[in-house]
């Protein structure tokens, strides 16, 4: 799905960064392309993947839900059983493995929902690497359990009071230190959004998600669900899907379905949705759909899930959404704590706020859907670190 | 410009700390051995900046200043301050996202001249820079290009050589100091003297040295080591927020200890 241009999917990606930091990012492509078809490091990366991740995960056949519906035949994918939670981990080590090659003896990460900072943290101690850790203090305070985690395994926590106190902002900072510490540091992107080549390595990593769902089928999926923030969880699992030459081949099957947070209302200027709300523009070194004004100043983004709760996405999503590869929609805040309880009660999975938006899609979809067709939702984390925001919203949402 | 002359140039937030002070800011600095102004566009997610450029971004972008009102202030009083010479010749600093909004050709269309000399945008390199040069080079601007600690022979070579495709040959090459971002530091890198030497040896563009200088004191080094300029601006942006009512008076006084040199 790449165009010509170097970094580029269509019109959008690209390195909008302060000179600084344009040599460590072209340091990191190199070592990238290398390492990538290295048999060594891909040793490593299959080791950690099988004996401490615990890769492959799961394809679940989600029979009571799929009976509740009474329609499609619906998978789960179980990255909620990697280690540590999620998915993230998946590229936190392939990340931390390039870091280790370059030489590079600090690490520091960004986190929203503070997955992939627990992610980072738990690959920093497996690798002896220093790690501080940038979050919101909006989101130190709704993810407590993850900032105690991150702190258990070694890493220093550090709450950003800027702008949003969200995840947006703890990015800026993560990005304001990178250019300070260039030379001993390397940064390790949650999600497939900032500066070339960081969507690529990040969807590269993420892939093993989409790669291994391939082995997992017997015949193609009807769909694939995935909720989309920044959107690796969902470039992890289509990855097979629509990097392929012939990309007409694959419009009708498996259709792919991001779900973005609609927060309390599209209407309420209160939601994440920046690929169904959104306009191109540049954040955090990427041109990609942003909630923007028209001063070109970002918008605050909001969601009950922290890990949604951020105004980009990632560019590869900004050229699936144009060239109608994937189809983009999104659920509130209430509907996802529904599809929360849903898939609690009828399947004993407690899944993430933010996955539990790609469980609410369901509603809408699988109506839609025949018997003998088969949806597949990746479970891209489990649901623990959301009991305290689970609690606070009461218990109105659990008739779904 | 004459090779001899030191350059001073303050950067200012636009609209910080009120609107109302902006034109008088920019006729103080001019007034007081400023050569050139930066202006710069306020923004919600300022990446190459510290805290103190970050507070006042915040507090313009509360006060109402947009791109838009920039523009159109600087426009409406064009004829008066050209003519007269009261204000100096004018950079834009802003970072990309307003300016996709304002539209980039419609902004080099519209920057008043001869009073912008030219446009940096921190967070657009060289490389994605290259296809909009001919859009400066048609309105008549330059786009500042920066120069990292950090940044490779090769690539120093190719931003010379972008600056020479360039009206003033570029104006001049904005060399940051540090890594880092904006922000008064006390200390000043041991290898910048050899980073000024080495832009040296492919140009004699004009070197003007920013990002952590706050000091007549820290000018005048940064000018023996070779550099032809200096760039301040969290430390105008420290002063204007501590004085209330003197604001004036103190950067009158700040901007001439730079003249001095």
């Amino acid at each position: 799905m790449k165009t010509k241009q170097k970094g580029y999917f269509g019109k959008f990606g690209g390195m909008f960064v302060p000179e600084t930091i344009i040599p460590a990012l072209e340091e990191l492509e190199t070592a990238f392309n290398k390492y990538k078809k290295d048999k060594a490091f891909n040793a490593e990366l299959n080791d950690l993947h099988k004996n401490y991740t615990g890769r492959p995960t799961p394809l679940y056949f989600a029979k009571r839900l799929t009976e509740h519906f009474g329609k499609a035949k619906i998978y789960l994918k179980r990255e909620d059983l990697c280690h540590t939670g999620a998915h993230k981990i998946n590229n936190c080590i392939g990340q931390a493995l390039l870091a280790k090659r370059l030489g590079k003896k600090r690490i520091i990460a960004e986190t929203g929902a503070g997955q992939h900072g627990v992610a980072t943290a738990t690959v920093c101690a497996l690798l002896d690497l220093e790690c501080e850790i940038y979050m919101g203090k909006t989101d130190v305070k709704r993810q407590s359990l993850n900032v105690f985690r991150m702190e258990l395994l070694g890493a220093k926590v550090i709450p950003v009071e800027s702008g949003s106190q969200t995840l947006k902002d703890a990015t800026s900072e993560a990005i304001r230190d990178w250019i300070t510490n260039i030379k001993n540091t390397h940064y390790i992107i949650g999600s497939v959004v900032g500066p070339s080549p960081y969507p690529t390595i990040v969807s590269y990593f993420q892939s093993v998600i989409g790669n291994e769902l391939k082995k997992q089928v017997k015949k193609t999926p009807d769909y694939i669900v995935a909720c989309v923030g920044g959107g690796s969880n969902a470039m992890g699992i289509f990855y097979p899907y629509v990097h392929k030459k012939t990309v007409g081949a694959y419009r009708n099957k498996p259709i792919l379905i991001g779900v973005e947070a609609a927060g309390e209302s599209l209407n309420s200027n209160k939601h994440a949705a920046s690929l169904t709300l959104g306009r191109p523009g540049v954040l955090h070194g990427s041109y990609s759909y942003l909630l923007q004004d028209n001063d070109g100043q970002i918008i605050e983004a909001h969601s009950i899930s922290a890990g949604l709760d951020y105004p980009g996405v990632g560019p590869q999503h900004s050229y699936l959404k144009d060239s109608k590869l994937v189809s983009y929609h999104s659920v509130t805040d209430e509907e996802a704590l529904k599809g929360f309880h849903m898939l609690a009660r009828l399947e004993g999975i407690i899944p993430a706020l933010e996955s539990s938006h790609a469980i609410a899609y369901l509603n809408y979809l699988i109506p839609k859907t025949k018997k003998n067709e088969v949806v597949v939702v990746n479970l891209s984390g489990r649901g623990d670190k959301d009991i305290n925001t689970i609690i606070s919203a009461g218990k109105s949402t659990l008739h779904f | 410009m004459t090779k001899s002359k030191k350059l001073f140039i303050p950067y200012i937030t636009a609209g910080f700390p009120s609107k109302k002070l902006f034109l008088p800011i920019l006729k103080t600095l001019s007034e007081n051995g400023a050569d050139f102004i930066e202006v710069g566009v306020p923004h919600s997610d300022p990446l190459a900046d510290g805290p103190t450029i970050q507070m006042s971004s915040k507090a313009a972008l509360e006060n109402g200043v947009s791109l838009k009102w920039i523009v159109q202030t600087l426009r409406s009083v064009q004829t008066l301050y050209t003519t007269s010479q009261q204000i100096k010749p004018l950079i834009l600093f802003t970072y990309l996202n307003p300016v996709l909004n304002y539209g980039l050709e419609k902004l080099l269309k519209d920057l008043p001249k001869p009073l912008f000399y030219g446009v940096l945008i921190p967070d657009l390199p060289l490389e994605e820079a290259e296809k909009y040069l001919p859009l400066f080079k048609k309105y008549k601007l330059n786009l500042i290009l920066l120069i990292a600690p950090n940044t490779n022979k090769n690539k120093v070579s190719k931003i010379v050589k972008a600056c020479h495709g360039m009206p003033h040959n570029g104006g001049f090459i904005y060399l940051v100091s540090v890594t880092g971002t904006t922000g008064v530091r006390k200390k000043l890198s041991s290898s910048l003297k050899s980073k000024i030497k080495e832009i040296k040896s492919f140009s004699d563009i004009p070197i003007a040295v920013g990002f952590g200088i706050s000091n007549a004191t820290q000018a005048k080094e940064v000018l023996k080591m070779g550099a032809d300029g200096v760039v301040v601006g969290s430390a105008i942006i420290k002063l204007l927020e501590s004085s209330n009512g003197n604001s004036m008076g103190k950067l009158k006084s700040f901007a001439k200890s730079f003249k001095s040199n």
